[in-house]
């Protein structure tokens, strides 16, 4: 009982900032009835665990990370307001297996584990369980997925597949921004920032009591300044990108037990992007490239979401989601207007029945897409004539698509330490019927050590433009003004990416203040196929195979009260085989790794050090190790103010390179910035 | 344990780790060597139980110090104890719900004096109370704290920044 008592204690400490601990010393008596054990029980909790549900890694939760058969990692909002790091999806640079690269001053290329570029269409990507993913490419429009930090709870980061449980695009890994619940979202909170590279930024947070229950709304306004010279613009300083973000969260009582919530969002975005130009091919083998282009585009969008959930026969768990989106994304000199429609709906079950824990679902998802080509921009047309042609030409104007799909998953309690979860969804989607089973086998081999295997089968649907679209990415002169478009043409039959994949991992905890997690994997691909960069007349087929091997390693250490150092280092060899010669799109970097540090000597400062390093990604992107430094001052409950300094010892780095942004490398530059967050 | 003593001991957590985020005007108790003395009002027989299991059998601690449970059945017996004792009668005192029609008289007895008022009765800070704890509707077996800043500042009380700068369902009431 002693030793049980002991490692409650050292997962608070492990997780939890020990300021928090302060008069939480252990007692020295062992509880020795029901009634003590329950009071031991709660009076163990931190703060946060009893305030919040503990889904979160507060000390249930620490429990439930240990025990957790897959490679996890929990991004809190504490350490992302800590980081500096402005962004969401430049926060994942701190996650190990995420491979992320800074392209353009709004544009990220971020994969998971390998198969990094800026069309990185292998993870799937979820803001409170709707997928912000665009089927389109099967990628995410990063720049819009942005959200002020003070409504986002955590983002789970899930390396691996999880196509059992979230259906295809789950390949190489799951991420899921998770907002806050409206209780907690009482104080309001408005934010502004500024710097060198960041013209501007605000954002608020407001709450309330509604209907008996809570409500929040919260916006955000952003304002980059771009990373290269305009030769179009008289004047270096405009602006890059612009969005406008609004939202509305309500958790409300009644529609089951736990309530219901609804969400709604809206944004508008509005960037200024350099392109590369199309390439000019002379026979036998000569390559022109054309003058990159500066694009204008727009997009907005909006969301409705709701969830149910509760108990019926007293001890069967449902939920219900469902959401509405629509999107419009312009691009301007590429000529093409792309409409979004997405509706779903997914219903879960659960039961525990002696040492089964059951989970089944059913979902249903509708897509509705529309493209409209506008006229070629003129420069293509007087250099090439009649063979001008847009980037994109999409053959059809309105394509419609349902995915249904339904899932059943048993944890089995084998022993008293060992467990066994097995499942298979199956999916009836646009490519035809597919299974995607998966098992995990944990050991629990103490209160400190767990060992996981898993095996794992996924999916990824090709996206729209690989099965409809025709990529116009060049054109052959085949006679003195006369040429012929030549790029990628579309397959309709194109079939889903494949991947195989086992992992093995440890996860231990030294002591109170340290731990380490480690996970490795190997798999195979099959059927990969082309994203769309330059190239010759090609047609999308399933061509490639890949075989990848890799792991990551973090480890987290907080000496005292005051110090939390965390450190990863990730690895990933991916080969890639077959006729598609692929490999050439993808970044080459073998490691990437951080280095953490906060240190908060009392409640009125703090300090973070952060040191993000990367093996050599391309050829033009040499291996980097990028410094940040920040400061947090509190002069009481309602100022914050920070500064920042990013890239602190280089004046500048590349961090990707892709022919699609230009034919000079975009380069992340040395920044700072000051940040005041007033509390009302 | 049945569910309503279940709930007593999770609202005993909420007041520990309240009061161990709470701050006393220097002088009042923390630079002295003593129990923290925790004071329970009126009738509330499951949370002096919570209370005393874990402050009495499993030594939890406040404040880092170990703890001294009070009861007065009655304002009028706080006052009488607040006579002789002045302002170290407690550091803090916890009125349950069930003594609704006498929160004021509560509140008038404490007055002025640094004793941190915390009440599970919805309408306490309504009444002129410090600090309450709410049931979270969302969630079952949850609280959330309300917080009257400017009633704490007049008793020269404080939260740490770190309890306000959680991300938790703490409401600040400054005015």
């Amino acid at each position: 009982m002693f030793r049980q008592y002991s490692y409650t204690s050292l997962f608070l400490g492990l997780i939890l900032l020990k300021p928090i601990l302060s008069g939480q010393e252990p007692t020295q008596e062992v509880p020795d009835s029901p009634e003590l054990e329950l009071v031991q029980k709660y009076f163990e909790m931190s703060p946060q665990e009893l305030l919040n549900l503990p889904t979160h890694l507060t000390t249930g939760a620490a429990k439930k990370w240990l025990r957790t058969p897959s490679a996890t990692y929990l991004l809190t909002q504490e350490e992302m307001m800590q980081s500096g790091h402005k962004y969401i999806p430049e926060q994942l640079r701190m996650v190990p297996g995420i491979m992320l690269s800074h392209s353009s001053s709004n544009n990220w290329a971020i994969s998971t584990r390998t198969f990094q570029n800026n069309f990185a269409n292998m993870q799937l990507v979820l803001q409170d369980g709707r997928e912000i993913y665009t089927p389109t490419f099967g990628g995410v429009f990063w720049e819009t997925a942005d959200l002020p930090l003070e409504i986002v709870d955590s983002i789970e980061i899930i390396r691996g597949p999880g196509a059992t449980l979230w259906g295809s695009n789950a390949v190489n890994g799951v991420i899921n921004i998770q907002t806050i619940d409206a209780i907690e979202a009482q104080n309001n909170v408005v934010t502004l920032a500024g710097g060198n590279e960041d013209y501007g930024s605000f954002s608020f947070r407001q709450g309330g009591e509604l209907f008996g229950g809570h409500y929040y709304t919260w916006g955000k306004w952003s304002n980059n300044r771009k990373w290269f010279t305009d030769p179009n613009s008289s004047s270096d300083d405009e602006h890059h990108t612009e969005l406008r973000k609004v939202g509305f969260r309500a958790d409300l009582p009644g529609f089951g037990e736990e309530g219901w919530t609804l969400r709604a969002e809206y944004f508008d975005h509005r960037t200024i992007s350099r392109f590369g130009g199309q390439f000019l091919w002379t026979p036998p083998g000569t390559y022109t490239f054309l003058d990159d282009f500066i694009d204008t585009a727009n997009s907005h969008g909006a969301s409705v979401q709701g969830n149910w959930s509760g108990t019926f026969a007293e001890s069967v768990l449902w939920k219900l989601r469902t959401y509405y989106t629509h999107e419009e994304r312009m691009w301007k000199n590429i000529s093409l207007l792309h409409g979004m429609d997405t509706f779903e709906i997914d219903f879960q079950l659960g039961k525990k029945m002696g040492r089964h824990d059951l989970l089944a679902g059913l979902r249903h998802r509708y897509h509705d897409f529309s493209f409209q080509n506008y006229p070629v921009s003129s420069t293509y047309s007087t250099l090439f004539g009649n063979a001008a042609a847009p980037i994109f030409t999409f053959p059809v104007e309105q394509v419609s698509e349902k995915i249904n799909s339904a899932f059943i998953q048993d944890t089995l309690t084998l022993t008293d330490r060992i467990y066994l979860l097995a499942g298979t969804k199956f999916e009836d989607n646009p490519t035809g019927e597919h299974w995607m089973p998966s098992a995990r086998i944990w050991w629990n081999a103490d209160e400190q050590t767990t060992y996981w295997l898993a095996y794992s089968k996924a999916l990824q649907l090709p996206g729209y433009n690989s099965r409809y679209a025709t990529t116009t990415s060049g054109y052959a002169q085949v006679g003195p003004s006369a040429y012929v478009p030549l790029g990628l043409s579309s397959n309709p039959n194109s079939q889903p990416i494949e991947l195989k994949q086992w992992e093995l991992g440890w996860r231990h905890l030294f002591s109170e203040s340290l731990s380490l997690d480690i996970a490795t994997f190997w798999g195979e691909y099959n059927d990969l196929t082309l994203t769309g960069e330059h190239g010759l007349t090609q047609t999308h087929h399933n061509t490639d195979t890949a075989e990848t091997i890799g792991g990551e390693v973090s480890l987290t250490w907080h000496p005292n009260e005051h110090l939390r150092i965390r450190s990863s280092i990730s690895t990933a060899d991916t080969d890639i085989e077959g006729p598609g010669s692929i490999s050439q799109q993808y970044s080459k970097a073998k490691w990437r790794g951080n280095f953490r540090a906060n240190y908060t000597p009392n409640e009125h400062w703090s300090y973070h050090l952060g040191l993000y390093g990367s093996d050599r990604a391309f050829p033009e992107v040499p291996q980097y190790i990028r410094t940040d430094i920040g400061t947090t001052w509190t002069p009481d409950e309602k100022w914050e103010i920070s500064a920042y300094m990013q890239n602190l010892f280089d004046p500048s780095h590349p961090e990707d390179y892709s022919p699609s942004h230009g034919s000079t490398i975009q380069e992340v530059p040395r920044s700072a910035y000051l940040q005041i967050r007033r509390w009302f | 344990m049945q569910a309503a003593t279940e709930l007593a001991v999770i609202e005993a957590a909420y007041i520990r780790n309240a009061l161990n985020y709470a701050r006393w005007p220097k002088g009042s108790y923390q630079d002295q060597k003593i129990p923290f003395r925790l004071a329970i009002a009126g009738n509330a027989e499951a949370l002096k139980q919570s209370f005393d299991m874990a402050f009495n059998k499993l030594n939890y601690r406040i404040q880092d110090c170990s703890v001294q449970l009070l009861h007065f059945p009655s304002p009028a017996t706080l006052a009488k104890e607040i006579s002789v004792k002045g302002k170290g009668t407690c550091q803090a005192l916890f009125i349950p719900k069930s003594e609704k029609v006498q929160l004021k008289e509560w509140i008038r007895v404490t007055k002025d004096l640094p004793i941190l008022l915390i009440s599970d009765e919805p309408d306490f800070i309504k009444t002129g109370g410090e600090v309450a704890l709410v049931p979270n509707p969302q969630t079952p077996k949850r609280f959330y704290y309300i917080i009257h800043s400017k009633r704490l500042e007049s008793k020269n009380l404080r939260f740490s920044l770190e309890f306000l700068r959680l991300r938790n369902p703490v409401k600040v009431i400054s005015r």
